[in-house]
């Protein structure tokens, strides 16, 4: 007797609760990721013991980020020295002892700012390890571009 | 209702029929063609790809604040009328990375931390020195910035409004 095969039905898994979960994942991510702006390089700035830090919110603002050089023999660490790598403003680059450099950008940004009607805040963000000899001359090119209102970053809760 | 008893099927006979008239539906359930094969297998591809990247990417940074700092910019004249003593707080380097406070404020010349340095401004603010009394924070070149901003930390603390900082010593 000639028996008739059935050809097998496809397996269908059904996707939709595994969507549903995979879609909760990716709102999550998209919500809480940080994405690195250019402006803030990756250092860590200070965190004093109960910081009366205000929290960063939106002003008219240049960001002078003094960043330390990365170690020799593991580049993904940086130096303990206290010495300075570069200063970052915005997406310029300036090495360290040109500071005539750094006083001119931000008088620039001010000018900018005050034919806006606005007043113009450098907010310092300068890594923990810095040696202070390192830092003042930054603090003195704000000033000498006219800029006396500088806001120190730090960080908001202990460091690990 | 009285039951009838299932006829016994006699030999050589024809079993008997069934003769119940059972409804079968008309119009079976079937999804329009379109609907039936969604394939979600692509899609998945995708939102695994953005799921990875979003994992990947994902920087869990603390939080950062500024303490708002006003700096003279060199510019105008001494007022002569109401002299005041400046709180000069030295930051000395002890050590690698370590630091100690001196200042001129009398008994409390060698603050022990950060903290006793905060209660003794916040003790002595209202009595001894205004609000507004000139507080100049002295570090010296080699310690860390981290300190020198604890210092500046604690007088913002203790609610002092003029504090400045030194040339490095």
């Amino acid at each position: 007797m000639k028996t008739k095969r059935r050809e097998p039905s496809p397996i269908q898994l059904n996707m939709t609760s595994m969507m549903d979960i995979v879609f909760q994942l990716i709102i999550f991510f998209i919500l809480v990721t940080n994405f690195t702006t250019a402006e803030l390089p990756e250092l860590v700035p200070p965190a004093p013991e109960e910081p009366q830090a205000e929290i960063t919110g939106k002003r008219k603002r240049i960001v002078v980020n003094i960043v330390p050089p990365r170690k020799q023999s593991d580049t993904s660490k940086f130096d303990e020295s206290g010495d300075v790598g570069e200063l970052r403003v915005g997406i310029s680059r300036i090495k360290t002892n040109e500071y005539e450099k750094l006083t001119a950008l931000i008088e620039k940004e001010k000018k900018f700012a005050d034919d806006e009607g606005k007043k113009l805040e450098v907010d310092l963000r300068s890594d923990f390890r810095i040696h202070y000899v390192n830092v003042q001359p930054v603090m003195k090119a704000i000033v000498q571009a006219g800029v006396s209102k500088i806001n120190v970053i730090t960080l908001m809760e202990k460091r690990n | 209702m009285a039951q009838v008893p299932p006829q016994k099927q006699q030999a050589g006979t024809k079993p008997a029929v069934d003769e119940t008239v059972h409804h079968e539906s008309h119009t079976k359930r079937v999804p329009p063609k379109g609907i039936r094969d969604l394939n979600l297998t692509s899609m998945l591809d995708v939102c695994f790809q953005l799921l990875i990247f979003f994992i990947l990417t994902a920087s869990f940074a603390k939080g950062e604040g500024f303490l708002a700092a006003d700096l003279p910019l060199g510019q105008g004249t001494p007022n002569k009328d109401t002299p005041e003593q400046p709180i000069n707080i030295n930051v000395l380097v002890e050590g690698n990375t370590g630091f100690r406070l001196t200042t001129n404020i009398s008994r409390a010349q060698r603050p022990a931390s950060v903290r006793a340095l905060f209660r003794e401004l916040k003790s002595r603010r209202g009595s001894t020195y205004d609000h507004d009394n000139p507080i100049i924070i002295k570090p010296d070149g080699q310690v860390r910035w981290d300190h020198v901003v604890n210092v500046y930390n604690a007088c913002v603390r203790a609610k002092y409004s003029n504090i400045n900082f030194s040339e490095a010593n």
